[in-house]
């Protein structure tokens, strides 16, 4: 009964702001109420949130972009601060055979279907209820140079450094994997208590202010060449994500040596921190026939020599009665890492259709060829008015207790049923 | 004396048979349809179209586009409104008789290159296809139809020629098309499409034909599909003809600005 409130409340609080945003054209946005019931941590969720985006041009060769969400969250039964984030902010000026880009930007490469390995300029939100979506701005210079309509390369300078937000719940379950690791080779009585006591977790990140640590990106594209628009692409920076940068066996060594010697008088430390790394990607785009087809490819590696291949081909195609689909297989292989990471085999089939003219039904299937698991996302769209949305999905995993930290389904929030009412001014 | 009568009975069963029959109107269905795109055609054109969709339960969705179009092989589509899908681009590029289209959605922040099944789909939730859509920017029937003249028949008070034409271009997805078009100025007034089971699937009217910088523009076409009960009214307004518009308009490299 509680929770209905809480729900009836939002609704209210969403529809008697709506004269409110009667703004000028140049003020957009959106305002969004996000409610679901978690089915893995049994807890009801929610999102309140209003995007705001200002566009103004200066005559034909500038112009300013700024997008802010503000938003509280529903959580632990509770609503969070009111946050404000501001996802983009930047001056575009178009020169003659140039394009320039400054400010907090997202920058999009990549010919596959939501899942662009390629494009490692800007992290992910893995806290978000579908990461795909949750694409974070970086600070960054962007030039494009044009050769002629269908010829540019384009180069990045990344000015600060922007990890990937990660659920809690990972980040504990991948220092607790390496703590439960380390507790066995010491071998018990002593090793949890070792483990768990005398290792101290240090996190660092990157100084991107020394020029060292700058991370760059180009982006070479050729468009239409025999129908496929083709590029290729660099960069080198950081991994998004955390990962354990000492050398785990020398860790090991002197957490054994603590609990023969010193158990209650010595610790060491585990670093955990964002390593240095270089992608090199390429893409191709076009058709064979009347089915479009696409592959993006992404060999990645680190400061310590760790390599991660991607490789993703998929194709699309939209039939009579205008059901649109895509499949598209996604590989990832894992080389040479200090802690043996599992190769990723998914196959993803999308299909969205519109039913009665003015609403929508999609699914996006996930199938883990690995584990034979998978995860199912059905989704009704009702367009309620010209500018008002009501989404309601469901997430449905085929193996809600997996922990592996690096699992696609668990960075997806686990199962959950949800409805999302959206108004767009 | 009977051979001379014979040679001019002959001549005129001839003459008579010539007059009357429809084979031999003044105009083929070929030119025809040569006239209806030099009378659709033009240099460029300019307009912005509110797009009322309505469903069969008789909802209602409006959205707004800007067509652009230069000569019959550059076009470019963009959503004026709702904010939803405001900044969608649509650009369509045709050279040595290959079309190729990318579409640039604001979400994606990315110009996506989308294959030729996209044209049979339906554009933006309305009862046109892209490729409808493309025909309306700058049309080009003679080269996507092969049509003969079916006769002269009245339609809407008006004289018409009833073209029957076939898709030579194997990605439309229509197995047939009749048009009506005015025989006083080669505006097409109604057109038939039937689907692949040569049942008839949507029909799409001209209306409110005005004269624009001298071209006759119909300002309201619909296009209706009877099987689903659906319709889609396109309403036309600030068309402009023969206004420069640069080549840099149709390019990627403008779409994503």
């Amino acid at each position: 009964m509680k929770k209905k409130v809480i729900v009836l409340f939002l609704l209210a609080l969403f529809l008697i702001n709506l004269p409110v945003f009667a703004l000028t054209e140049n003020i957009g946005g959106k305002l969004e109420q996000e409610v679901s019931y978690n089915n893995k941590i049994e807890q009801w969720q929610g999102k309140s949130l209003m995007e705001l985006e200002y566009e103004q041009s200066f005559g034909f060769d500038k112009s300013i972009y700024i997008n802010t969400d503000i938003y509280t969250n529903y959580e632990n039964e509770a609503f969070t601060d009111l946050k404000l984030d501001l996802n983009e902010a930047y001056l575009d000026l178009y020169l003659t055979n140039t394009d320039l880009r400054i400010g907090k930007q997202l920058i999009n490469w990549g010919s596959a279907y939501e899942i662009n390995p390629s494009s490692m300029t800007n992290p992910y939100d893995l806290t978000a209820f579908n990461p795909t979506e949750g694409k974070l701005g970086v600070p960054a210079v962007k030039s494009q140079y044009y050769f002629d309509n269908t010829t540019f390369l384009t180069g990045v300078i990344i000015t600060d450094f922007i990890e990937s937000p990660v659920p809690r719940s990972l980040q504990e379950t991948m220092v607790s994997d390496i703590k439960a690791n380390f507790a066995e080779q010491i071998g018990s009585p002593y090793g949890n208590r070792i483990a768990d006591q005398n290792l101290i977790v240090e996190e660092s990140k990157p100084n991107i202010e020394k020029l060292s640590e700058v991370e760059l990106a180009a982006n070479f594209m050729k468009r239409d060449v025999k129908g496929f628009d083709l590029s290729v692409s660099y960069f080198s920076g950081h991994e998004d994500l955390p990962s354990i940068t000492s050398d785990l066996d020398k860790v090991s060594e002197e957490l054994a040596y603590i609990a023969r010697n010193y158990p209650t008088q010595r610790t060491t430390e585990l670093n955990i921190g964002y390593k240095r790394t270089q992608g090199f990607g390429f893409n191709a785009i076009g058709s064979i026939g009347s089915v479009g087809v696409w592959s993006e490819l992404n060999y990645q590696i680190n400061e310590d020599d760790e390599k991660t291949i991607d490789v993703v081909l998929g194709s699309d195609y939209t039939f009579e009665n205008n059901l649109y689909t895509v499949a598209q297989l996604i590989h990832r292989n894992y080389e040479d890492y200090q802690i043996t990471r599992d190769k990723m085999n998914y196959l993803l089939i999308h299909g969205d259709k519109p039913f009665r003219q003015i609403h929508t039904m999609k699914s996006n299937i996930i199938y883990d060829f690995n584990i034979g698991t998978y995860m199912f996302n059905p989704e009704m769209t009702f367009s309620l008015s010209n500018n008002l949305n009501l989404d309601l999905g469901t997430v449905i995993t085929g193996d809600k207790n997996r922990s592996d930290s690096y699992s696609i389904f668990n960075m997806m929030s686990g199962e959950r049923t949800y409805f999302e009412l959206t108004y767009n001014f | 004396m009977q051979k001379k009568y014979f040679v001019i009975l002959s001549i005129m069963i001839v003459g008579l048979f010539v007059v009357t029959s429809p084979t031999v109107l003044a105009i083929t269905g070929e030119e025809v349809l040569d006239e209806v795109d030099k009378t659709l055609n033009s240099n460029t054109r300019r307009s912005e179209i509110k797009m009322t969709i309505v469903n069969e339960n008789d909802q209602k969705r409006e959205r707004t586009v800007e067509i652009v179009s230069k000569g019959d092989n550059k076009g470019l589509v963009q959503f004026l409104a709702p904010a939803d899908v405001e900044g969608t681009s649509f650009l369509t590029l045709t050279e040595d008789g290959e079309e190729n289209m990318w579409l640039f959605l604001p979400a994606i922040g990315n110009v996506r290159k989308i294959a030729s099944h996209m044209r049979n789909g339906s554009f933006m939730g309305t009862d046109f296809t892209y490729n409808d859509i493309s025909m309306l920017g700058g049309s080009d029937y003679r080269s996507d139809y092969q049509s003969n003249l079916a006769g002269e028949v009245e339609y809407d008070g008006k004289t018409c020629y009833l073209l029957e034409s076939q898709p030579t271009d194997q990605d439309i997805q229509y197995s047939r098309m009749k048009m009506w078009v005015n025989k006083a100025n080669y505006v097409p007034l109604k057109m038939e499409f039937y689907d692949q089971e040569d049942k008839l699937l949507k029909v799409m009217t001209n209306k409110n034909i005005k004269n624009i910088d001298g071209h006759l523009t119909p300002n309201e076409i619909t296009m209706e599909n009877v099987q689903a009960g659906t319709k889609t009214i396109l309403s036309l307004s600030n068309v402009k003809y023969n206004v420069e518009i640069p080549d840099r308009v149709f390019t990627t490299r403008y779409i994503q600005q």
